[in-house]
């Protein structure tokens, strides 16, 4: 009973905060988007923090140049969030639908011809993935914004790829739609990883391949730093909303989960990955995969050199 | 027309039935649970099963209906005498057969296989009831023969509409079923329709064993059809239509015990001398029983009593040749689901991750073709309980989602020999990453994190198995014989919340 009452209650006001932030973005805060005239240097981080999941992102991006500057007219987008597991908002599995939705009506606001939006199911079993696309909340807000929901969950949806340079990832399958679309946008969201730590935006890049266990089994953390040398995401949006802090990645209850409100974007996504283990609490050394990925030169792991935006809201 | 025609009811009513059943089997998990509910429950086994289980009642409605009208039900009620009506319809129609003839006596193979059911049963197998109830046997054919042409369709579909980005239907596919078991689901299916073309309905009344039990009540049925033989012109029109053969109209003799209970000879009498009245009105003269009849039928109601006395089954398990199978969460254990399944697939049907599987003899001669959980290729869902919803025979219970999460079918052991972590020092995680129940828990020694079972909570969902990226399987889950519940996961510790101290509210 006790937990039936919390979780409603918790609903209603995570509906009345929705309520509140969509009429906050309404009357003000798309224009800007259309107006960047700024001539400040381009950040290579953004940081925003303390506000609800899409007002961040309305300011966070503006701070990055706006969102014409990933997104031409007539482009496709495709959005990848983190959907892997079956669990609502609250336990911090999964990206949050509000701030997929924002970015979604970003990419139409710059002109997008379409927004697609998938994942793959983390167990690659079948039958799982509507579950996750439902609960999640990112399905019906994504539909709200006026993206896809393209399903990721068989085969035929997958194709073959090489990797260059790649040591042990020499060959994946990739899901179509990044071959297809114009421009990339990965959204992960921050949490524990009881067995590599933390997953952020490296390790959110294993939801568009086929066979995630091939990564298992071969070396998880090289994998995953190498499948960038294949693609690396146009843009990086990592929600820090509600970060689950233990039991990861699929929780054990919405108690693992401590909210940090807190949004990271940037286009390198080693010096994502970096702050956002920090954010997170553990050194950044520790997560192999970020090494790794500064290795294959990725990207930067040394914030000091890099230009961070801060936002406190 | 104004005609009362009870033939035309029939043939509208089981086509419904007929439909309704195929489309419980196409396995859509509300759908199938609805019809199973309430249709699969007047089937006469999985109504006899939970008679004895006690589970239901709707057998005593079958008893009933049979002693009141005769062996209606083989018309009205039973999916695989309607497919093979449609195919007897069907071929009248192209003409591969004229009319059909007056039967040979197979009875005495049929009392064979009755007795043979029983036989087995009273021993522990439900072997004979796997193979030729006919109920399962249509079933395993809707769900293994035609949900696959459904699916193909579906699935072309998907591919045309998703060319206009439209993802509202989505590709559906159907585990791979073991070849020993579609070979015998397509042998009854051809058998079937061959003996339905050419002998009518001859499977009825020479093979189904349930078909035999109703035809011995049906001896004593209040309502019987009756041929006037002082009228008689001998023409054949009534012998020529009927499916069950059990017209004699060189004798002026119906068998009720082999009458199917179509109704079609009622309306073919230009001179409305068959009549379909209650036992009052009926001929004197007409012996009611046979001696041997009446014999056979005690020793068959007698083992049947038998058999449905649980203590006299022997010890089951002793027929296990090898590895016991995995069963499906609300089973109960090996005892109860030998005793109960039917093996009609309509949860490997249902079960929407397709972990379920028959095997053919992985229950050893306890029964043939029940399903298992096999883990190769996928997983039983943390949040799922369907298959218990739409078992129609209670062989699969349906527990509340709460319950079956608690539920122990099988525990989980690791092979650190095979486990990539421990061979290559590398992370993986998948198996931990995958349990739904935290009884895979981290241990982190050297920067290495090793996955470890604790037993108290492990389910045996085979998410470990199935996310297992090494082959053969590090980590695999072997069957519970006598299913258990495990401990609700509790943290020995409450996460820490605190985040590191922040510059300018960021931590870098």
């Amino acid at each position: 009973m006790n937990d039936n009452k919390t979780r409603r209650e918790f609903l209603k006001k995570s509906m009345v905060m929705a309520f509140a932030a969509g009429s906050t973005l309404v009357p003000g805060s798309l224009s800007p988007i259309f107006a960047n005239t700024s001539k400040e240097r381009i950040p290579d981080l953004v940081a925003v923090k303390n506000g609800e999941p899409d007002i961040m992102f309305n300011k966070g991006i503006k701070l990055m140049g706006g969102m014409k500057r990933f997104v031409k007219k007539g482009q496709t987008v495709l959005v990848k969030p983190n959907i892997g597991f079956n669990r609502t908002p609250e336990f911090g599995a999964t990206t949050n639908p509000l701030l997929v939705k924002a970015i979604i009506e970003h990419g139409f606001g710059a002109g997008a011809k379409k927004v697609y939006v998938f994942d793959h199911e983390a167990s690659s079993a079948y039958g799982l993935a509507a579950k996750c696309y439902k609960n999640s909340g990112i399905e019906s807000a994504a539909k709200q914004a006026g993206a896809i929901m393209a399903p990721a969950d068989d085969y035929k949806y997958y194709q073959g790829v090489k990797i260059p340079g790649a040591k042990i990832l020499h060959t994946t399958d990739v899901h179509e739609l990044l071959l297809e679309t114009d421009v990339f946008i990965n959204v992960p969201v921050l949490k524990h990883h009881s067995y590599t730590h933390v997953t952020m935006a490296m390790k959110n890049l294993m939801g568009v391949v086929w066979d995630r266990m091939y990564y298992h089994g071969y070396g998880l953390d090289q994998c995953i730093a190498e499948f960038c040398l294949y693609k690396k995401p146009d843009l990086n949006v990592l929600d820090a909303y509600r970060v689950m802090k233990s039991h990861g990645p699929y929780g054990n209850s919405p108690e693992d989960v401590v909210i940090a409100k807190s949004l990271l974007i940037s286009e390198d996504i080693v010096a994502i990955d970096t702050a956002a283990s920090l954010i997170f609490g553990i050194p950044p050394q520790k997560v192999d995969y970020i090494a790794m990925g500064q290795e294959l030169k990725l990207g930067k792991m040394n914030l000091d050199e890099l230009n961070i935006k801060r936002l406190v809201l | 027309m104004g005609n009362f025609k009870i033939k035309n009811i029939r043939v509208v009513f089981s086509l419904l039935i007929f439909s309704l059943t195929v489309l419980a089997l196409l396995g859509h998990v509300k759908i199938s649970q609805l019809i199973s509910e309430t249709l699969f429950n007047v089937q006469f086994i999985p109504a006899f099963i939970q008679f004895v289980e006690g589970t239901g009642i709707a057998f005593l409605f079958l008893v009933l209906l049979t002693l009141c009208f005769g062996r209606v039900y083989c018309s009205f009620l039973c999916p695989l005498g309607v497919l093979q009506d449609l195919m007897i319809r069907l071929s009248l129609k192209i003409g591969i057969k004229k009319q059909h003839v007056r039967l040979d006596n197979f009875i005495y193979f049929q009392y064979t296989v009755l007795i043979l059911t029983i036989v087995t049963v009273i021993f522990g197998s439900f072997a004979f009831i796997n193979l030729f109830d006919p109920y399962t046997v249509f079933a395993k054919i809707a769900a293994h023969l035609f949900k696959p042409l459904v699916l193909f369709f579906n699935n072309i579909l998907v591919e045309i509409v998703e060319t206009f980005d439209i993802y509202s239907i989505s590709i559906k596919r159907q585990n791979s079923i073991p070849f020993h078991v579609l070979a015998v689901t397509l042998i009854f299916l051809t058998g079937i329709l061959f003996l339905s073309v050419f002998k009518a309905r001859l499977y009825c009344n020479s093979i189904c064993p349930v078909g035999l039990i109703l035809g011995m009540m049906s001896r004593v049925s209040f309502y019987k059809f009756h041929m006037d033989k002082e009228k008689c012109r001998h023409c054949t029109l009534c012998e020529r239509v009927c499916k069950a053969g059990c017209i004699d109209v060189q004798n002026l003799t119906i068998d009720n015990s082999r009458c199917v209970g179509c109704f079609n000879c009622l309306d073919v009498c230009d001179k409305h001398l068959i009549s379909y009245t209650h036992r009052t009105a009926e001929n004197k003269n007409h012996p009611v029983w046979v001696r041997r009849h009446f014999l056979l039928n005690s020793v068959v109601v007698g083992s049947a009593v038998l058999s449905a006395c649980t203590p006299f089954r022997l010890e089951k398990t002793g027929f296990l040749p090898g590895k016991a199978p995995v069963m499906p969460p609300g089973s109960l254990g090996f005892d109860h689901f030998t005793k109960t399944c039917t093996a009609c697939h309509l949860c490997v049907s249902v079960c929407p991750t397709q972990v379920l599987k028959p095997t053919l003899m992985g229950y050893g001669l306890s029964g043939l073709m029940l399903p298992q959980l096999s883990f190769q290729k996928a997983r039983c869902d943390f949040n799922c309980n369907a298959c218990g919803k739409s078992c129609p025979t209670g062989a699969v219970t349906s527990l509340p989602l709460k319950e079956k999460q608690l539920t122990q079918i099988g525990t989980a052991s690791l092979n650190k020999e095979l486990c990539v972590v421990h061979i290559k020092k590398k992370h993986c995680g998948a198996c931990g990453e995958a349990c739904p129940t935290h009884a895979i828990f981290p241990v982190e020694d050297k920067k290495v994190i090793f996955p470890e079972i604790n037993l108290e909570y492990c389910i045996g969902c085979g998410a470990c198995e199935h996310a297992c990226p090494t082959d053969p399987n590090a980590i695999v889950v072997s069957s519970v014989l006598i299913h258990k519940k495990v401990k609700t996961y509790k943290p020995d510790r409450k996460p820490e919340l605190k985040l590191i101290p922040q510059k300018q509210g960021f931590p870098f």
